[in-house]
C-alpha cells in the first residue's frame, strides 16, 4: 500500500449532477476496492494553460488515496475509458499524509500580472 | 600570399557576479509542489521554458525537484509547455 495523489480535469461542459457522479465515482473506486481516500480536493472551474480536446477550461479534482496496484489499474482504466475525464495523472504522494506546506505565493503577483496581460492579446 | 597573422586573442573579462543563493535552501523547501502552479511560473520564462539555474540560482538539487514538479504541472494543464503569442 503507497500513497497517490490522483488529478483529474473533467469536461467544462458537464452539468453539475454529471460533474457530482463522476467526482463520486472515482472515489468510489477507490473505496470499495480497499483504499483508503484520505482526501478529495475539487477545485472547481479552472482555466486550462493549453487546449485539450478544445476545451480551454476544465473542473479540477484531485484525490489523495493509499492503495495497491490494483486500484491504480483499475483506476486508469476506468480513467481513460471515461468520456467526461479530459486528463488525469496518477503520481506518488510525497507527503505520506505529513502535514503539507502552504503554497508559495510571495511576490509571485508581479510575473503572472504579466502573463495574463499577454494573455488577451492572443 | 602572405598568411595573415593571426590576431591576439583579447581574453575577455568575464563580470564576476556574487552568487544568489538557493531560493529552497533559504527556507529548506525539500518539496515543490507540483499544484501550486504560480510559485511554479516565478521560474519560467513568459513563453514557458524553465528558466536555468544560472539566471535564478537555483542549487542543482532543488533545480532537478523544481524541473520535474514543473513537467507534472504541465501534465495537467496548470502550466504551458510553450506559450506562444501570435497565432
Amino acid at each position: 500500500m503507497k500513497d497517490y495523489e490522483c488529478a483529474v480535469i473533467f469536461a467544462p461542459t458537464l452539468a453539475a449532477e454529471v460533474l457530482a457522479s463522476s467526482t463520486k465515482r472515482y472515489a468510489d473506486i477507490i473505496t470499495s476496492r480497499g483504499g483508503e481516500l484520505k482526501e478529495t480536493d475539487n477545485w472547481g472551474k479552472r482555466s486550462l494553460a493549453y487546449e485539450i480536446n478544445y476545451h480551454r477550461e476544465g473542473f479540477y479534482c484531485f484525490y489523495h488515496f493509499k492503495g495497491g496496484a490494483e486500484i491504480l489499474n483499475e483506476l486508469t482504466r476506468q480513467l481513460r475509458i471515461d468520456e467526461t475525464v479530459i486528463r488525469h495523472m496518477i503520481v506518488r504522494d510525497e507527503f505520506k499524509g505529513r502535514p503539507r506546506p502552504e503554497p508559495v505565493r510571495e511576490g509571485a503577483e508581479v510575473e503572472t500580472v504579466h502573463l495574463e496581460d499577454a494573455e488577451e492579446d492572443v | 600570399m602572405g598568411r595573415v597573422k593571426p590576431k591576439p586573442k583579447v581574453k575577455k573579462e568575464r563580470q564576476i557576479r556574487s552568487r544568489r543563493p538557493c531560493k529552497f535552501c533559504k527556507e529548506h523547501i525539500d518539496y515543490v509542489d507540483y499544484k501550486d502552479d504560480k510559485h511554479l511560473r516565478r521560474f519560467m520564462t513568459e513563453r514557458g521554458k524553465i528558466t536555468p539555474r544560472r539566471i535564478t540560482g537555483t542549487c542543482a538539487r532543488h533545480q532537478r525537484i523544481l524541473a520535474a514538479a514543473i513537467k507534472r504541472a504541465r501534465i495537467i494543464a496548470l502550466v504551458p509547455f510553450v506559450r506562444e503569442y501570435y497565432r
